[in-house]
């Protein structure tokens, strides 16, 4: 009876060990890929931070198109706040989603931004717009690039979290499915360009 | 002592290590069965059962030699898997898996935070003045000023900085930090410590999983809005930590040995390099005066104690006999002999406000310094042993560097253009065949960066290429697997478009295959297999040869012999001839010659230096091929100007 006492005591020890290793390869997956969303972070900071210049310049010029200006505004202070609320913990996939709709809603302002402004050739000529405009196209590739790299991470983690046995621990430590950043139509996959 | 000292105890140690650690084990085994004999023990003069036979353990025979041996080898396979799992994920994850651990997010570029553009700043100058790849940053969001640098080899190591230092320190004070940083990772103090980390995870296994246990609970009430669901587990959680802390205590001493020395010895080399002992001084008095003091609140920080700057653990001011660091005063007084132990209180608000205003100011300018003669000692004494004069030197060669094209170095995205644009033909010809193949490779938005750039570094001095090249590997170390993938087969596209590869397209193929593959694939040093030169004496001289081939050498066979003897081979070598000796050969020598001893690549790159020297002139082509050499033998090498 000792001797099975004992057997039961290190099977009990070993599969101690091996939950811990489940545990910290989910830990270190996790932290992969949040800090690859620490590298869209900054790119969308950047992003956001270009648009309110844009928007001052184009402002000038688009007396009559106060709704689209608005709009841009809007929908950039809505994507700001949702980038906030993620950025700590981007496996919260309530804020994550937040955040891909108030991009999106951002890309499609942008868009209509732009469709507004080739109607107005004297803006199309303004060498402040100009560079704005190339640096946010920059941006946009910037952070698309960095998505790529973030969706890669995403996956690999939440194929681990899903793969036999992590699937049955990681419920009870807390680890919940990363939310993957697609966007949602197909016409938006495109990069938000302003183009002249 | 030297670079190849260093690195010879370094491995040496590794035995001193094992030696405690089987101590330590030995000590756990004990213990786990004097807790279970008394367990036992308990259990039968309670419930005064002798009839069930227990053969165990009885209070007439505490010693059971069977019972004993059952759980020596439980124990002892618990900690093996233990340890074992985790060198293997360090291996692969190496340094950055350390700073994501402690929370650590990536500094991509500074942005707007001139603060965090200082860090940068700061790092860069310090790797390139000593000849290591630019480490990635990683920022801790903690309130006290602490740093680390973690990593098996240069090119897996991240340095970790807290917030509290960036804001609360001054530029010469952070640059005393960063220094003691970069001291650790060139005496092989980053490669000690991750070894350590992964073999003390064993014994410290079963208070770790109490710590999972414990605050485990937190997460499932987060997540399933079930508030205090799990008490059973809390319990189990405390019970294992209790266990657990024989280890825990066993593994604090057995970094203690190991460590404390070390910080004497980071501290002296950072003043050394800085030439400012008011710099890490300064940084030690401001954190004995600081609230927060140097401490880490993180789960995890007692598990990388010992790689951090200052006590991340407890007050500093407390004298503590467990703590893998020195106390502080002591540690000033061997920097400033006077120093009285009285640390003023620091504001810290005031602080960081006068901190963004220096940093607003400008950045240090390099000063100018009377050229001192290279010679084969001069050089040799650099390696793993930087100076002041590097780091003006450094500063000088960072600063001639565009604004603009510092930006690209920073960011992934660009980063990747950047490296097909230097690899891009100066002939317009063969250009125009690189840039076909780039097109269907790399993505379209890329190829347009990549036009951008070229023309920038056209203009760019050739001596810049490298250091550019360096302060790139961070961002390119962001990049996914799948992003890397792609790149390093342009990369090699771009190489081979023309059928040949030059000496510069090797250098930096070589350059990127040590410090980003390791990243990606694994980050495990190159095993010793060659304690001396002589079985390899061909590779030696195939490099040698490709060496003398760049210089201008009066009598090159002369120089040769002079060269081999340094080598100290059992039989001198004959000089090869150019067709058994092209850079493919160089290559395949270099693969070999990396597994070898410290002592034995000293002594290579010593021969080397001298066929660089012999002529009386250094040429650009002679350095960037002696930085393939030295990067292959991992040996960080100072900046060499060409004359």
């Amino acid at each position: 009876m000792g001797t099975i006492l004992l057997i039961v005591l290190g099977v009990f020890a070993l599969l101690l060990v091996y939950v811990i290793v489940i545990y910290n390869r989910l830990v270190k997956l996790k932290n992969r890929f949040k800090n690859a969303f620490a590298q869209i972070d900054v790119q969308l900071k950047r992003r956001y931070d270009l648009i309110p210049n844009l928007v001052e310049t184009a402002k000038a010029y688009l007396k009559h198109e106060r709704e689209t200006l608005q709009r841009v505004t809007e929908a950039r202070n809505q994507a700001l706040q949702a980038m906030k609320a993620a950025g700590g913990d981007p496996s919260d996939a309530g804020a994550m989603k937040k955040l891909i709709g108030a991009e999106a809603a951002l890309g499609g302002a942008l868009m209509s931004l732009n469709a507004v402004m080739e109607n107005y050739p004297d803006l199309k000529a303004n060498q402040t717009m100009a560079q704005l405009s190339e640096e946010l196209a920059s941006t946009e590739n910037k952070v698309s690039f960095a998505r790529q790299a973030y969706n890669d991470e995403v996956m690999v983690y939440n194929t681990q979290r899903e793969s036999f046995p992590d699937v049955l621990f990681a419920g009870v430590f807390g680890f919940r499915p990363a939310v993957l950043w697609e966007l949602e139509n197909p016409e938006e996959k495109k990069a938000v360009k302003v183009k002249f | 002592m030297d670079f190849f000292g260093y690195q010879e105890q370094a491995r040496r140690n590794t035995a001193m290590l094992i030696f405690l650690f089987v101590l330590a084990v030995a000590l756990i085994i004990i213990a786990v069965y004097a807790a279970v004999a008394g367990g036992v023990l308990i259990g039968q003069v309670f419930f005064m059962d002798q009839r069930s036979g227990f053969s165990g353990f009885s209070p007439d025979e505490l010693w059971n030699r069977r019972a004993f041996f059952w759980i020596a080898g439980i124990t002892v396979a618990v900690i093996a898997a233990g340890s074992a799992w985790r060198i293997h994920v360090l291996r692969q994850g190496g340094g950055a898996a350390v700073a994501e651990m402690l929370g650590g997010v990536r500094l991509a570029s500074g942005g707007q935070d001139v603060l965090l553009r200082r860090l940068l700043n700061i790092v860069e100058e310090m790797a390139i003045a000593s000849g290591l790849p630019v480490p990635p940053v990683y920022l801790l969001e903690q309130n006290g000023i602490n740093a680390f640098a973690a990593g098996f080899s240069p090119s897996d190591t991240v340095i970790g900085v807290t917030r509290g230092a960036v804001e609360l320190l001054n530029r010469d004070e952070l640059q005393g930090v960063i220094a003691h940083e970069f001291s650790h990772i060139l005496n092989g103090d980053s490669r000690i410590k991750m070894r350590l980390m992964g073999l003390l995870f064993g014994i410290t296994l079963v208070s770790d999983a109490g710590i999972v246990m414990m605050t485990s609970r937190h997460s499932v009430r987060y997540s399933s809005r079930q508030r205090g669901s799990h008490p059973a587990m809390l319990i189990v959680g405390m019970l294992l930590f209790a266990v657990g802390t024989i280890g825990a205590v066993m593994a604090d001493l057995i970094k203690r040995a190991v460590s404390r020395q070390r910080e004497f010895l980071a501290d002296a080399a950072a003043v050394q390099f800085t030439r400012n002992p008011a710099g890490i001084a300064g940084a030690l008095k401001v954190i004995g005066g600081y609230r927060e003091g140097a401490r880490i609140r993180h789960g995890k920080a007692r598990e990388a104690s010992h790689f951090f700057f200052g006590n991340a653990l407890k007050s500093h001011r407390k004298r503590d006999w467990w703590a893998t660091h020195p106390p502080l005063e002591e540690r000033i007084r061997r920097i400033e002999p006077h120093f009285r132990g009285r640390f003023e209180a620091v504001d810290a608000a005031e602080r960081r406000a006068s901190m963004i205003a220096e940093a607003n100011v400008g950045f240090a300018e390099a000063v100018s310094l009377p050229v001192t003669k290279a010679t084969v000692e001069n050089i040799m004494g650099s390696v793993g042993n930087p100076g002041w004069e590097h780091l003006q030197q450094a500063r000088k060669l960072l600063a001639r560097m565009p604004a603009r094209l510092v930006d690209f170095t920073h960011d992934p995205y660009t980063a990747r253009a950047a490296v097909y644009a230097l690899l891009l033909d100066s002939d317009a010809r063969q250009r125009a065949v690189q840039l076909e193949v780039l097109k269907k490779g790399a993505d379209a938005n890329v190829f347009r960066e990549t036009l951008e750039i070229q023309p920038q570094l056209e203009q760019l001095a050739p001596e810049l290429r490298l250091p550019l090249l360096d302060m790139m590997l961070p961002a390119l170390k962001t990049l996914s697997k799948a992003q890397y993938t792609a790149f390093r087969k342009n990369v090699i596209a771009l190489i081979k478009s023309d059928h040949q590869v030059s000496l510069f397209e090797y250098t930096l193929h070589r350059i990127l295959l040590r410090h980003l593959h390791s990243t990606f694939i694994s980050a495990a040093p190159e095993p010793v297999r060659f304690e001396s030169l002589s079985p390899l004496a061909e590779e030696c001289a195939c490099v040698l040869a490709m060496l003398l081939r760049f210089g201008a050498h009066a009598d090159v066979a002369r120089v040769f012999t002079e060269a081999a003897e340094m080598l100290e081979l059992a039989d001198t070598p004959a000089m090869p001839d150019t067709k058994s000796c092209r850079l493919a050969h160089v290559d395949h020598a270099l693969r070999r010659l990396a597994q070898t001893a410290p002592e034995a690549k000293r002594r290579l790159l010593t021969a080397c230096v001298h066929c660089v020297l012999a002529d009386g002139r250094v040429v650009l082509k002679e350095l960037e091929m002696l930085r393939a050499i030295a990067e292959a033998l991992d040996c960080p090498m100072p900046p060499l100007s060409a004359a």
